[in-house]
């Protein structure tokens, strides 16, 4: 009766084990995360300049994102509203004509984008100073105002001093990006190094003032994002 | 280098740490459990306590749990997850299926912990007992690409616990009662903590349904300063309060199997769903 009791007892124990062993190698797979990272297509214009001066001659250079703010190749055709005042080349070269202001466009495949440019007797004026308000999009508090400043030899972003957020996050990095929802594609600055006040973070010599529209805070640990800004 | 731990499962897995509640083993005698402990969590409490998503995390732990009377008075307690799987989910883009940041997953053993538990008062209305916890840290805290996968919080903790418990005769049954606070002196700049819990459970035929409320307070005198490569503890200061209703079946005095779920009401800096776990048990 013994001998029988305990065979039962290792009959359900091996069926247990079996069990378990099952449910945990059902519960141990990598699954999958589906983001919603739908933006709009666009093309951006690097380095637009607020004043040419008549004579002078200036490279505009344009990228193009696709759905994802990933850049994707395609023609970019460029135009002139007034080509008495701004020509502009094939290849978004322009050249100050006479005084005025132009509207100077680059478009491929339906989409595209402007600037105003004045063409005068002033010296040419290359912009090198974007501004963000940055703002929580979770639970955490975030917020400041981030600027980004493109020199040549000292591109940085600086967070000033009105920055604050929390000591609780853990791997919290800023990037630069097209796509705020995501950090696909997007240029990883470096971590947070201080939870408040004034601090400043290098950006590559690569890029340029409209590179990038928006500063994304992402906590890596939680794959997730905390904050962002878009750049104005 | 980053230190980041996720808490719910380091505060979970000890859950199952004092099943005797104020109860010393007979000499002799001793309680076995093999057991599958499992969260799968997208969201999380944050240090307001309130719920913001977070990637998809996983953590599986297959652990032995034993229990050892060396008297009447002193049980011996060890803890071992003997395999423990921590992962984060592949990130896909909704917009064109590919993968944004890919998941990955470490095996590795979880930490030990080793109790000696003694019998204050015993053979009483109310017995009473303290144990004393050794939080040994065999886990791996700095897995994965990031250092962010882990089974071990790194550190190593040692903590008191003071069992008060009573068992009372209602009908044909025994119902029993324990409550515990404990003291958690945590090292490698953690945070110490308090902890406390309420038991409750019954035994009817072959079936036991007992119910724990268990929380923890961090006395937040640890480290929570970012550092140079800008970040903190995480979970580090983690609170919670959870229910963890649970249901065992006997087979014979010898063998059972019991379910466990483990339902966070609230907390600070952990993981938000609900853990799981299924183990089998032998009083041998």
């Amino acid at each position: 009766m013994g001998t029988i009791s305990t065979n039962i007892m290792n009959s359900k124990s091996i069926k247990l084990m079996y069990l378990l062993g099952n449910m945990f190698l059902l519960t141990g797979c990598i699954g999958e995360d589906i983001i919603s990272d739908f933006v709009e297509p666009q093309i951006i214009i690097e380095n637009p300049i607020v004043n040419l001066k008549v004579g002078d001659m200036y490279q505009l250079n344009a990228i193009l994102l696709d759905d994802t703010g990933k850049p994707t190749s395609g023609e970019v055709f460029w135009n002139s509203s007034d080509e008495e005042i701004m020509t502009v080349s094939e290849n978004g070269l322009l050249e100050g004509i006479s005084e005025g202001v132009v509207t100077i466009t680059a478009n491929s495949d339906q989409i595209q984008s402007s600037i105003e440019i004045m063409v005068s007797l002033e010296e040419t004026v290359e912009m090198n100073q974007r501004i963000a308000e940055v703002r929580t999009t979770s639970s955490y508090p975030l917020s400041g105002t981030a600027v980004l400043h493109i020199e040549s030899g000292n591109s940085r972003l600086e967070l000033l001093e009105d920055f604050q957020t929390t000591s609780a996050l853990p791997g919290l990095y800023i990037y630069l990006t097209n796509n705020p929802n995501t950090i696909d594609n997007a240029l990883e600055l470096g971590p947070v190094v201080d939870f408040s006040g004034a601090q400043s973070y290098a950006v590559s010599a690569e890029v340029e003032l409209f590179t990038y529209n928006y500063v994304l805070f992402y906590c890596k640990p939680f794959v997730v994002k905390v904050g962002d800004g878009e750049l104005k | 280098m980053k230190r980041m731990i996720f808490g719910l499962l380091f505060i979970l897995i000890s859950a199952p740490a004092f099943p005797g509640g104020g109860w010393t083993k007979e000499k002799g005698t001793g309680f076995y459990k093999i057991g599958q402990w499992w969260i799968i969590s997208d969201e999380h409490f944050t240090s307001s306590g309130e719920i913001d998503p977070n990637g998809t995390r996983g953590t599986f732990l297959t652990s032995i749990y034993g229990e050892y009377g060396f008297s009447d008075r002193i049980t011996g307690i060890v803890y071992f997850p003997f395999f423990a799987r921590s992962l984060v989910y592949d990130q896909i883009s909704d917009t064109n299926g590919s993968v944004i940041i890919p998941g990955e997953a470490i095996n590795s053993v979880g930490d030990l912990d080793i109790s000696i538990k003694y019998g204050l008062i015993q053979n009483k209305p109310f017995v009473v007992s303290a144990t004393l916890t050794l939080g040994i840290p065999t886990g791996n805290d700095r897995g994965g690409s990031d250092g962010s996968l882990q089974t071990g919080d790194g550190e190593f903790n040692q903590m008191l616990t003071l069992d008060v418990s009573r068992s009372i005769k209602w009908g044909e049954t025994y119902p029993y009662f324990s409550i515990y606070s404990a003291f958690n002196n945590r090292t490698n700049g953690f945070s110490d903590e308090f902890r406390y819990g309420f038991e409750a459970g019954i035994t009817k035929g072959k079936f036991t349904f007992l119910t724990r409320l268990q929380g923890i307070s961090s006395f937040k005198n640890g480290d929570t300063s970012f550092n140079s490569s800008g970040t903190s503890i995480f979970g580090n200061n983690a609170e919670y309060f959870l229910i963890s209703p649970e249901l065992a079946y006997s087979f014979s005095n010898k063998m059972g199997v019991s379910a466990t779920f483990f339902h966070p009401i609230s907390g600070k800096l952990i993981f938000s769903k609900p853990a799981y776990s299924f183990g089998v048990f032998f009083n041998l």
